[in-house]
């Protein structure tokens, strides 16, 4: 059941990379089983965002609060714990490990019984890593990487997750499938964050969107108003 | 099957496989003993890899690690078996049963001390994100440092396990064995094969292997890589311990530089086999004792490091990766 309260909130977030800061004053809430959509030209701190969020580039200033809990100053392991999934944009899967291994290694601080469940569920939801579990992952096709990368990241049962451009160098036929997917995990009460570059597909599967340019959030309305809005669709989307 | 291809493939690797084989049929004991020699290297080669596998820096301080176990086991025996001296020796080898009850120990001591080198040094290094250079510089200071600790402690005169003098196993075509030899490689080839099993085959040794392929995303999927790098280091640390213990027993030897002279072969070992590779370690270990020692029918055994460095320099400029080097970090 969705709810008004935000299950995520991001205030006031300002990151960056050694002393150059990438992205100032960011704020952001999310809601239950909802699909939220960052877009933006490139370099302008989307992935930057994430990053910061899960803890792999610590924030200069801000706060991040998931669940009522304060998880700034956690460390980026405990994030999974709290219900915090996470899918980079690139090597986002162990390559030296096997199929089963990475699903393994996504269900790491699972007991075994848990861990059996899990899997049983996430192979149910992507039936084409069935047949190549004993496979190494490296030897897997784009498309193929990104479902084991998203079936990793399901392990933990998260209750948001964060995909960071997951249909980035796939064919239309497998952005679709990709894009299914995400449909399913809001059906599956997750709330997915999404980066995404190809824009006008994210947004119209999303209930909100977001637009950053320059390291700053410019835009925040609901998906179709942004997709409605020309000067929006001109400058982001591709439109005329 | 792929792999012997890629060897026979290339001619000049092919070339010295063939007079490896000439030598080997020629003066076959020093195939044997080059054999028995390379499982110890291989251990110690194991160590050195996983640590550069997963952390990225050439460990200096690891032939050291295996002197210090040496003469923590010295001192253990000493201390806890005070008589062992005439206590008997153990079937045909010349150590005493003490030794047996010492090394676990003195190998647990040295992983525990690993990992408290970790916490002191490399982990801070680590936290300030140190380059691999500097890292690798601040190991050869604990090198020199941990070098002068033992000269300090024990003195700079040789030592060795209390023993017995036993006679060698003799083979046909002349080949003669020293038990203590054929002891430490049974030994270092169950260590290996342990550490083999705990590397594939359990949840542990595939987040290592987790942790050495992408640490990030290992963090993101909720490992702990702190507590792993730790148990990288309490591995690595016993697997040069149990190298040292047992390199000297087979040497009937112990001297504050054992470990230091070692790093040669055993970084030619790691590199021939491919950084960061398991079994490339295990190969190369095995592949540069037995040239060493093949190489000592006709030449001074004072240019064995001679001969490690050549075999180093045909198999990089054959294959600039190593032997398994092409498959990437394999940890």
């Amino acid at each position: 059941m969705k709810t008004n309260i935000p299950i995520f909130i991001a205030k006031e977030i300002t990151a960056g990379y050694g002393e150059q800061v990438i992205i100032r004053n960011i704020n952001l809430e999310l809601y239950e089983s909802t699909i939220t959509t960052i877009i933006g030209p490139n370099g302008c701190g989307k992935s930057t965002f994430l990053k910061s969020i899960s803890g792999i580039i610590k924030p200069f200033e801000g706060n991040v609060i998931i669940n009522d809990i304060e998880v700034t100053s956690l460390n980026t392991f405990e994030l999974s714990k709290i219900g915090l999934g996470y899918v980079p944009q690139s090597e986002n899967i162990f390559s030296s490990l096997s199929v089963i291994d990475n699903l393994k290694m996504g269900g790491y601080i699972l007991d075994n019984k848990k861990y059996k469940i899990n899997l049983n569920k996430v192979l149910e939801m992507f039936p084409d890593l069935k047949t190549r579990l004993f496979d190494s992952a490296s030897n897997l096709s784009g498309g193929q990487r990104q479902m084991l990368a998203l079936s990793r990241a399901l392990m933990l049962d998260p209750k948001i997750i964060m995909l960071d451009e997951p249909t980035a160098g796939l064919s239309p036929v497998i952005v679709d499938e990709v894009l299914d997917n995400i449909i399913s995990l809001r059906k599956s009460n997750i709330t997915v964050l999404l980066v995404e570059q190809n824009a006008k597909k994210a947004l119209s599967i999303s209930d909100n969107g977001v637009v950053f340019s320059f390291g700053e959030k410019v835009i925040e309305d609901n998906a179709k108003n942004i997709l409605q809005n020309k000067q929006i669709s001109k400058l982001y989307l591709g439109g005329k | 099957m792929k792999k012997l291809y890629i060897l026979l493939d290339n001619k000049i690797l092919f070339l010295i496989i063939i007079a490896i084989c000439l030598a080997s049929l020629l003066k076959p004991w020093l195939l044997i003993n080059g054999i028995l020699i390379g499982s110890l290297y291989s251990l110690g080669a194991i160590g050195l890899s996983l640590i550069y596998g997963n952390l990225k820096f050439a460990n200096m301080a690891h032939g050291d690690f295996m002197t210090l176990s040496a003469y923590v086991a010295l001192t253990l025996m000493m201390f806890l078996f005070p008589n062992s001296e005439n206590s008997a020796s153990v079937g045909p080898f010349t150590f005493k049963y003490e030794l047996l009850l010492v090394i676990p120990l003195a190998v647990i001591i040295i992983g525990l001390m690993a990992t408290v080198f970790d916490k002191l040094i490399f982990k801070k290094l680590r936290t300030l994100n140190a380059t691999s250079a500097a890292i690798a510089l601040c190991s050869l200071g604990l090198a020199v440092g941990l070098r002068g600790l033992i000269q300090f402690i024990w003195g700079t005169d040789s030592r060795s396990f209390p023993r017995e003098s036993k006679l060698f196993w003799d083979l046909p075509f002349r080949i003669k064995i020293p038990p203590d030899m054929f002891f430490c490689a049974v030994v270092a080839v169950i260590i290996a094969t342990i550490f083999y099993l705990v590397l594939f085959k359990t949840t542990l040794g595939k987040a290592i292997r987790a942790t050495s392929d992408n640490p990030d995303l290992a963090r993101i999927t909720g490992i702990n890589t702190d507590r792993i790098i730790l148990y990288i280091w309490f591995i690595g640390g016993i697997l040069a311990a149990t190298a040292g213990i047992l390199i000297s027993v087979q040497q009937a030897l112990i001297t504050p530089v054992m470990g230091w002279k070692i790093l040669i072969p055993l970084f030619a070992s790691v590199i021939v086999g491919g950084i960061g590779n398991p079994i490339g370690a295990l190969m190369g270990g095995i592949l540069i004792g037995i040239t060493g020692e093949l190489a000592t029918g006709w030449i001074n055994p004072s240019y064995k490091p001679a001969v490690y460095f050549f075999v180093l320099l045909i198999v990089l400029l054959l294959r600039p990766n190593g032997i398994l080097g092409n498959k990437g970090r394999q940890f």
